[in-house]
């Protein structure tokens, strides 16, 4: 680290000689990514492999780097096992799996291992449940504006049949119908049908820019104009959104539908009851006709939003991507690849970006790049502040869900158990998300997906969920349907019974300096069923259980 | 000040009253070697050199979604502006507020009005936040809610119960200022908090956090240095709650049934009742939330729901901290993130208009009775002593104590004014 530490004004100068080289006329306009021109026109051209796209980001990860730094070592097969399995499926490995990956001897395993995840249903799951938290974390939407489970499960089948993120991203903008029959058009619904907070939405997740600044005074830090946010807002103008009458018990679900006429308006900065008219215009300068019908407005914003010369698509996915799995961003918050942030290794940004663009933004394909990188699979590392971060994984929270699934999988109780109680903040979200114990957890640990970790607190309610809370007190105990009692019912020793702890709860085996103080606990306290508990309960509340690493 | 190589040891000299445990102290100080060098602005409170302002607290009343100035502190008889709301007299002489506040009406000699309050932010999550942290929301920085900043200004470090106490709502966070000042958040106040009561007894949920800290160690020397530091804070802090006999101050059942009844059965006076217990219990700020103040639409009808829990909760929050010796010493904050427009839609409801809003003032040194600022005819315009958002938080400041300008080194690596501009209102002192 010291290396890195001494000289990390170098890399950093040399991003912003990156940046001021490529900047076009427009300093807020990242410069497009050169892409190869596809053999034969149509169709999509299938890019380059992913073991030759991470072995050419890791090029360039160490070309960015000064010569000689030293990188950290290779994490070793328990570390990569519980770090890539809760990136892809948001769950534990259960130890017996996790014997047989220590075990086999092949040089492909961990290439054979990211397949067989990818593969798994946990993986769609997984990724549905961001990506839903994502789009609607903000909105206080009711559940008639937000058919929860209707559109999780549409999510879910995205990622299960790894549809391309182009056409993921055109169907929720483009998305018209009832909300409890057509699943995309919720993410519209659940921001009210409301073009300002629409523009704002798609802008800042599937674009990384804060273009909703502009939306009441010309930006200050960036150069967008105020006209800019209301031309984006525009392409929505003609979409209106219908309250449908109660039929049948449907609840009264809201659409969106065409409106036949009328434009959006820019309200007048002198008089705001005055409204002006805005033509659909694209941050790149593309636009639609002011009459063009809201289906042919909504499809040309998708044209413009995915195309790969738009500069920020691809760049804000990769940046996402690579944030969730690597702990830090090329920019440091996904929200905001604004002209005001110079990117960390611009260069391995925009390699991943455009071969990326050119797998058909397949994103399987980023999810296997990525994981396969070394620098995905490297020892830990601390986050670098200010500096140029080292190219490995820095530790992250778990999401809220992740949180449940660990627990769930550590202590082994099940999720319907009614006799335990499931006191949950029936706060924002409106949308009752779960249930029960999910529920409960899911309650205490959300957080914005789009804030970076460290900007995530925890919380005292957490906390306290942890400690004291009947599902983990029960599930902990040396006596019942647990996990703890089932060891001593083995008539496991002290020793073993601590090594299936670890096993279970943090995916690896514990080191000889824990034995040693998990066993003078044990002594000291001298019941062992009492410590063996507290043990468990040590576990599950370490900062270790609840962070990737 | 401390250096960042001093380990951070928690001095656990309770001014307040509880004896310390010396099963927390083994705990506490078991793992100081760890703690060394790790990230130390949140350990600053605990070593910050200046006696901290004890004695002051504040309770913030906090109207979401901007209610009406019409309806509330600044109607307008006659005008075409105003609807059909009528205006009442109140124990100030000569100031009026809009009819339905009657138990106010007869408070208001306790209350300073501050008619002129403007601001550009039209959007609820913006104004919102621009109304909690004195600033508007701009791109990488993330500013401290002000509650944080009261926590961390005048809460004393070894107190036992969270310095923020935020109820029927999340507030905003602390940001750079740590875990340690976030808001707890009582989603309802006529239950306890969850999981507030030990499953075991003390002296084993003390024992366990011994192994708990030891275990860490390791983790804390691998990568994971802050993150185990804030675990640990976090613990440490949740640890020392769920052992307080200060939790009490939660539990609304200890009340005698004729204060509950008079605080009113409503969410919003249960709340002021416990924010009451809570200062009472030394809790530097509390924010209590009332919602549905966004009136776009048949205005009447909902304020006609939305006014007498709040009208009530709040004048006997007033009179019960005054007959207690407390309101000299709590600044009481009635406000929303804006205020409606002068024009009354096809809905019957009014818009957002941070043009023009209304704030209500009592307590700690504020002169009650006094109106300060005053708009046109219709309501429409400030036209007498324009107050800005930043004006407004200088005045908080004044009344609690804490200079504005003080910086705190923020997430961004520059420091951050607790309040970059403005001026204290003075007339409402």
């Amino acid at each position: 680290m010291d290396a890195v530490r001494r000289t990390c004004l170098v890399p950093v100068s040399v991003g912003i000689v990156a940046t001021l080289l490529l900047a076009p006329a427009r300093a807020a306009q990242p410069a497009p990514l050169t892409l190869p021109s596809p053999p034969g026109g149509e169709g999509r051209v299938r890019g380059p492999g992913e073991r030759d796209t991470a072995a050419t980001i890791d090029a360039a990860l160490r070309k960015a780097l000064p010569p000689g730094t030293s990188l950290p070592a290779v994490a070793d097969d328990a570390t990569f096992l519980r770090r890539v399995t809760l990136d892809l499926t948001g769950r534990l490995p259960d130890p017996e799996n996790a014997r047989r990956f220590a075990a086999e001897s092949l040089s492909d395993k961990r290439t054979r291992r990211v397949e067989e995840l990818l593969k798994s249903d946990a993986y769609a799951v997984n990724w549905a449940r961001y990506w839903r938290d994502v789009v609607t974390y903000h909105t206080p939407a009711s559940a008639n504006y937000l058919r929860w489970q209707l559109f999780d499960a549409w999510w879910t089948d995205q990622l299960r049949r790894n549809r391309p993120w182009d056409q993921v991203v055109t169907a929720l903008v483009t998305a018209t119908g009832v909300n409890d029959e057509t699943a995309p058009v919720n993410y519209l619904t659940a921001l009210y049908g409301n073009p300002v907070e629409i523009a704002a939405t798609t802008s800042r997740v599937f674009l990384g820019v804060q273009i909703q600044c502009a939306q009441c005074h010309d930006a200050k830090t960036e150069p967008w104009a105020r006209e800019q946010f209301h031309e984006f807002a525009a392409f929505f103008g003609r979409a209106r959104l219908i309250q449908h009458k109660d039929v049948d018990g449907r609840g009264t679900p809201y659409a969106i539908e065409p409106r036949a006429a009328g434009q959006y308006g820019m309200p007048d900065k002198k008089h705001p009851d005055r409204l002006i008219a805005m033509q659909p215009r694209f941050l790149t300068g593309e636009s639609v006709a002011p009459d063009a019908p809201d289906p042919e407005r909504r499809r040309a914003l998708a044209r413009f939003l995915t195309a790969p010369k738009n500069p920020w698509f691809a760049r804000a996915y990769v940046n996402r991507i690579w944030t969730c799995l690597m702990g830090w961003g090329f920019y440091p918050s996904v929200n905001d690849l604004g002209s005001s942030v110079t990117p960390r290794y611009p260069e391995v940004l925009d390699a991943l970006a455009k071969d990326w663009i050119a797998s058909g933004y397949d994103v399987k394909w980023l999810f296997r790049t990525v994981t396969l990188t070394q620098a995905y699979q490297r020892q830990l590392q601390p986050p670098a502040d200010d500096r140029l971060p080292a190219p490995a994984v820095c530790a992250s929270r778990l999401r809220p869900e992740q949180v449940f699934e660990v627990l769930q999988k550590a202590l082994g109780f099940d999720e319907n158990d009614k006799t335990i109680p499931a006191p949950a903040a029936s706060s924002a979200p409106a949308v009752q998300r779960h249930t029960g114990l999910r529920n409960m957890v899911y309650q205490a640990f959300k957080a914005d997906p789009s804030l970076p970790t460290q900007e995530v607190p925890g919380t005292i309610p957490q906390a306290l969920l942890m400690m004291n809370s009947a599902l983990v007190h029960a599930s902990t105990a040396a006596k019942g349907k647990t996990v703890l009692a089932d060891l001593f019912r083995q008539g496991r020793t002290d020793d073993q019974i601590i090594a299936a702890l670890y096993e279970r709860v943090l995916a690896r085996k514990p080191t000889d300096v824990e034995r040693v103080i998990c066993l003078r606990y044990v002594a000291r306290v001298g019941d062992r069923h009492e410590a063996l508990e507290d043990v468990l309960w040590s576990l599950v509340n370490s900062t270790e259980f609840l962070i990737k690493k | 000040m401390s250096t960042p190589s001093q380990p951070c040891v928690k001095v656990r000299v309770d001014s307040r009253g509880t004896v310390s445990r010396r099963g927390f102290l083994r705990w506490a100080t078991g793992g100081t070697a760890v703690l060394a060098g790790l990230r130390w602005s949140d350990c600053l409170g605990a070593f910050a050199g200046e006696l901290k302002k004890q004695d002051r607290a504040c309770i913030l009343l906090w109207m979401a979604g901007g209610p009406s100035q019409f309806e509330t502190f600044d109607p307008k008889p006659g005008a075409p502006t105003q609807g059909p709301t009528r205006a009442i007299a109140t124990n100030a002489p000569g100031v009026q507020i809009a009819e339905h506040w009657t138990n106010l009406a007869r408070a208001l000699k306790d209350v300073a009005v501050i008619r002129s309050m403007t601001s550009k932010e039209g959007n609820h999550g913006r104004a919102t936040y621009l109304l909690h942290t004195s600033y508007p929301p701009s791109g990488g920085i993330v500013h401290p809610g002000f509650g944080s900043t009261v926590a961390r200004e005048i809460g004393p470090a070894d107190f036992d119960l969270p310095s923020f106490v935020s109820i029927s709502g999340p507030s905003v966070g602390p940001s750079f200022l740590g875990v340690r000042h976030a808001p707890f958040v009582v989603t309802d106040p006529t239950k306890p908090p969850d999981n507030l009561s030990l499953p075991v007894p003390a002296s084993r949920l003390e024992r366990r956090l011994g192994l708990l800290e030891e275990l860490e160690a390791p983790l804390a020397r691998s990568g994971a240095a802050s993150l185990v530091h804030d675990h640990r804070t976090l613990y440490q802090q949740t640890a020392q709650m769920a052992l307080s006999p200060r939790t009490r101050a939660f539990d609304l059942d200890r009340e005698p049934e004729k204060v509950r009844e008079t605080y009113g059965r409503s969410a919003f006076g249960q709340g002021c009742l416990m924010a009451r217990r809570l200062v009472e219990a030394g809790v530097s700020f509390v924010e209590v939330q009332s919602t549905g103040w966004d009136t776009h639409g048949n205005e009447l009808p909902s304020l006609k729901k939305l006014i007498p829990p709040v009208d009530r909760g709040t004048a006997v929050l007033l009179a019960d901290l005054k007959e207690r010796g407390l309101l000299h010493k709590t600044l009481v904050i009635w406000m929303g993130e804006f205020g409606r427009t002068p024009r009354i839609n096809l809905t019957a409801g009014r818009d957002h208009y941070p043009h023009v809003f209304n704030v209500a003032l009592a307590g700690l040194g504020v002169r009650g009775g006094r109106v300060v600022g005053a708009t046109d005819k219709l309501g429409a315009e400030v036209v007498e002593r324009p107050v800005t958002v930043p004006d407004l938080f200088c005045t908080f400041c004044r009344a609690l104590g804490i200079d504005p300008r003080k910086e705190n080194q923020s997430n961004v690596g520059r420091p951050l004014k607790i309040v970059e501009t403005g001026a204290a209102v003075r007339e409402v002192f």
